[in-house]
């Protein structure tokens, strides 16, 4: 091939490829997070455990960065992408490792990735598909779960009619290397209709099957029905739930027959501010017979272990900081109920916008074990927090919390002895984008 | 030695290819347009990317859209029988007919060496005009339609024999509309009210939690505000007169993450609250350029916008809703509007959220949607998101506003743009803004004029047609921790 050929072939490319950009060009949109959480506290930190008496005050500073990149193809078709990088100050550095790089020298390798799904709406059927490892909840305020899995999700409308069909794969027993048995799987059927401007009520059938455990296959099946209504100045919500079947994370597998409820209100009063109440029912179990009335709840790690020793469920709508998981948790993410089971939560919250800059909420809630079992009390415990948010720019707030728990009898103690009631404060600077 | 020659070649090319670039015209096929042929809008495809690759060059750079470009190819595509012709014009952003050139052919078979031929004399044309305005010449005057702000991008050129440049605007100067001095308070949202006796006009801006009243004559005056507290944030203004002829001037507020929307109306000089709590977005605009009514729309449980757009009427704070409007994809009240063809086919126009303008047929099917992006606001309101807070970061959810779309009563569509350097995800700072006129042409809208780039970000803009003036809103300083910031408003003439 001579120059002037070569030349011309380069040329007529460069041209094609000038012309061809914009129409395979992908949009790019960028969103993230950077949250620096600076907590002094008895009982809030990234190590495990339970309540201590004589705990000693600890200072944590921990960071977490999100970078969500989309590529959209176009406004049917794109692909998702979350990834974060987590680290205490000090943790370790020159590391190879999640949740580090704190240290001085920094230099970790500690990037997650957190969501790979395509988003997109078949030509088709109309529906909107999203296919991968993404982010999902049950239409039940987070108490079975929400957390991210890999899975598909197809929801499509039918008029005021909202319907989703979706199937996860929870955890392959193989690990690392997944051998598509010992499975523990979720099948997601979901309905919602907008019966008018006030009022949308849902209802719900979840599947989790699994055989991790067990040489068996066993399934927990789980109904339920949601409702939201606006009142004049007050928005309530309720849902109650049920569960059959098989128990989770258990070798034994007994059966189960437990029992979801809860009611909530918010009331909006104007210039003085907003009112919230709430209440969460988990039923619990005594230990007799050979079903339990336990409520189950996910977990993202069951292979080794029955016990739930992370929690893929949360209830972060109480606002709690310490009694249940705190939604600003990040290493540090431990609360006296953990894994949402036989409880009785009580939550009432004030939220106050002094100015268009500055918030303010405060909230008291109350545990309670349903089943208490050996335990001489039920009692948990009595949150009372405070946080005041201060909007620094539009997309910068910095936050000032305060928690402090008065333990109840009912709090597991990890010592055995009397627990010294768990406080936590916390200075906050939350960027999002 | 030979293989040290080529290695140094080759890192001399960047050298000499990167300073090519910058004297390299930037030009865009906007659309051949083919009449007498089969498959027409493949074939005016075809043809504009063939155009476009052969004119693509050392000296032409093809740019993949108007506004990136300093010269804009337009043509057609006719048959005869068996014989064609193809035709072409060049023009500078600004509108100024740079070239014109034809060829025909006698078969199909022609086409293609003559899309070449075309590309060829264009090329010619253009790198001729190029090389003569490395001299300098003097600016377009804009003394022959001094009223008329239809504009290119390129609105900075090199002052004759010095090193400094200034905007064109300025250099032709600024006789062609009326600017107002600093108002203080950045706003938002602006709303048109009465024409007064004198000639002047009433004019509402918005704030977050502030409504201003002014009179607009030779200059801005101040008549009253109202502060209207934290706990609600504006998100719309709209006036709309009431029969016993006072104005109605509708606020529509987001508090606690739902619309409590007010009323307002000036008494002595006065604003004063006549209605409160009305949980409806509303907006008062001309749907396919008709008379201009009220509409509202409800927030749902689930949706930020729920339901059809329905007119409205108020009667004290209860608000009556008749004549459903269906909404296409991604139709709110606040981005939508409605034109009609000279069939009196009515069709629905919607920015989406990605920016693109969107039309859509009577069947709410797609039929056109816009290359470049438009619309761009600041303005957002948050919901509570509290369940997806452990993905996003935040325990609310941004909602963007967006621009209006304006049709004016001879089918023009007019739409704000707003661009900026810094424009990511939920981050929005823009930082200059222009409003587009566009007509429909039977298969796509047609850009017809668009105003200058305004220095600033652009909150908003209104088209007053009985005066056929353009009212464009500026944010010339952004509000701060303890101040408001300040505002400007031009007006602009359009012929």
């Amino acid at each position: 091939m001579n120059f002037k050929k070569a030349a011309t072939i380069a040329t007529a490319v460069g041209a094609l490829a000038a012309v061809s950009v914009p129409a395979f060009a992908l949009e790019n949109e960028f969103h993230g997070m950077y949250r620096l959480r600076a907590m002094m506290s008895n009982y809030e930190n990234a190590a495990g455990g339970a309540l201590l008496d004589d705990a000693s005050t600890l200072t944590v500073f921990e960071q977490r960065a999100r970078l969500q990149y989309t590529a959209k193809a176009n406004a049917d078709l794109k692909l998702v992408t979350q990834f974060e990088i987590d680290s205490s100050w000090g943790d370790a550095a020159y590391s190879n490792g999640r949740g580090t790089g704190g240290a001085m020298g920094a230099d970790t390798v500690n990037l997650e990735t957190k969501h790979v799904y395509l988003d997109y709406n078949c030509p088709l059927t109309g529906a909107n598909f999203k296919v991968g490892i993404q982010a999902q909840s049950d239409a039940y305020k987070g108490v079975l779960f929400n957390d991210d899995l890999a899975g598909i999700f197809a929801a499509k409308k039918f008029g005021a009619v909202t319907a989703t069909a979706g199937f996860a794969r929870l955890e392959d027993a193989g690990n690392a290397s997944p051998v598509g048995k010992k499975t523990n799987d979720l099948f997601l059927l979901d309905a919602k209709f907008a019966v008018s401007k006030d009022l949308s009520v849902g209802g719900s059938y979840y599947l989790v099957r699994t055989d991790i455990l067990q040489a068996k296959a066993s399934d927990m099946h789980m109904v339920g029905v949601n409702a939201a209504a606006k009142f004049g100045i007050v928005n309530a919500d309720a849902f109650v739930a049920y569960q059959g079947g098989k128990e989770l994370y258990s070798a034994t597998r007994r059966d189960v027959s437990a029992f979801a409820a809860q009611v909530g209100a918010k009331v909006n009063l104007d210039k003085a501010g907003t009112v919230r109440a709430d209440v969460l029912y988990l039923s619990g179990d005594d230990g007799a017979g050979s079903t339990t009335n336990a409520w189950q709840t996910m977990d993202s790690g069951v292979t080794s272990s029955a016990a739930l020793t992370s929690a893929s469920n949360n209830y972060y709508g109480s606002k709690m900081m310490l009694l249940v998981r705190n939604v600003y948790n990040m290493d540090s993410d431990k609360a006296l109920v953990y894994n949402l089971s036989n409880l009785t939560l009580l939550t009432a919250g004030y939220d106050a916008k002094i100015s268009d800059k500055l918030g303010a909420s405060v909230n008291l809630g109350y545990a309670m074990l349903n089943e208490k079992g050996a335990l001489s009390s039920s009692s948990i415990g009595t949150e009372l927090n405070a946080q005041v948010d201060y909007k620094m720019f539009d997309n910068l707030t910095a936050s000032l919390q305060a928690a402090y728990v008065f333990v109840g009898d009912g709090a597991v103690n990890g010592t055995g002895k009397g627990a010294d009631d768990p406080y936590l404060t916390a200075l906050m600077l939350n960027y999002t984008f | 030695m030979k293989k040290m020659i080529i290695l140094l070649a080759a890192l001399l090319v960047p050298l000499t290819v990167v300073p090519s670039f910058a004297a390299q015209i930037r030009l865009f096929v906007a659309g051949i347009s083919a009449t007498g042929v089969q498959n027409r809008d493949e074939m005016q495809a075809t043809l504009q990317t063939l155009l476009a690759s052969r004119l693509n060059g050392d000296s032409i750079a093809a740019v993949g859209s108007a506004s990136e470009a300093d010269v804009v190819v337009t043509g057609t595509y006719v048959i005869f029988g068996k014989i064609f012709s193809l035709d072409a014009i060049a023009k500078t952003a600004a509108g100024k007919t740079v070239t014109r050139a034809f060829v025909q052919g006698e078969s199909q078979d022609e086409l293609i060496p003559a899309v070449g031929k075309l590309a060829d004399k264009l090329s010619a044309e253009l790198v001729k005009m190029s090389s003569n305005s490395q001299k300098p010449v003097p600016a377009p005057s804009m003394v022959a339609r001094p009223n008329v702000t239809i504009s290119g991008t390129s609105a900075v050129l090199p002052v004759s024999g010095g090193d400094f440049i200034k905007p064109r605007e300025q250099e032709t100067n600024t006789t062609n509309g009326w600017l107002s001095k600093r108002l203080i308070g950045a706003a938002n949202l602006m709303a048109i009210g009465k024409t007064l006796p004198d000639g002047g006009r009433e004019i509402f801006l918005a704030e977050a939690h502030r409504i201003t009243f002014y009179r607009q004559g030779n200059d801005m005056t101040l008549v009253s505000e109202a502060e209207l507290g934290s706990e609600g944030k504006i998100i719309s203004l709209d006036t709309f007169p009431v029969n016993d002829g006072s104005l109605d001037v509708y606020v529509t507020m987001i508090n606690a993450g739902e619309p409590s929307s007010q009323v307002w109306q000036v008494k002595n000089d006065k604003l004063v609250l006549v209605a409160e709590k009305m949980p409806f977005y509303f907006r008062s605009a001309s749907l396919a350029g008709g008379a201009k009514k009220l509409y509202a729309q409800a927030v749902g449980r689930e949706d930020d916008f729920y339901g059809d757009v329905a007119e409205a009427t108020r009667n004290g704070s209860t608000v009556i809703m008749k004549n459903p409007i269906k909404m296409p994809r991604y139709g709110t009240i606040y981005n939508f509007n409605q034109f009609r063809d000279h069939d009196g086919t009515t069709f629905t126009v919607v920015i989406d959220p990605d920016g693109y303008l969107i039309v859509y047929d009577q069947e709410m099917k797609e039929l056109w949607r816009s290359n470049d992006k438009f619309g761009g606001s600041e303005l957002y309101f948050q919901k509570d998101d509290t369940i997806n807070a452990r993905v996003t970061g935040s325990i609310y959810r941004w909602v963007f506003m967006n621009q209006r779309i304006q049709i004016s009563s001879r089918g023009e569509i007019l739409v704000g743009k707003n661009d900026g350097f810094w424009v990511l995800g939920n981050s929005r700072s823009y930082k200059r803004g222009a409003v587009y006129c566009f007509v429909w042409n039977g298969s796509s809208l047609e850009e017809k004029w668009r105003t200058r780039e305004t220095q600033n970000y652009m909150p908003d803009y209104s088209f007053d047609e009985a005066r056929n003036e353009l009212l464009i809103l500026q944010t010339v300083q952004r509000p701060g921790i303890t101040t408001r910031g300040a505002s400007s408003l031009s007006i602009k003439k359009v012929e």
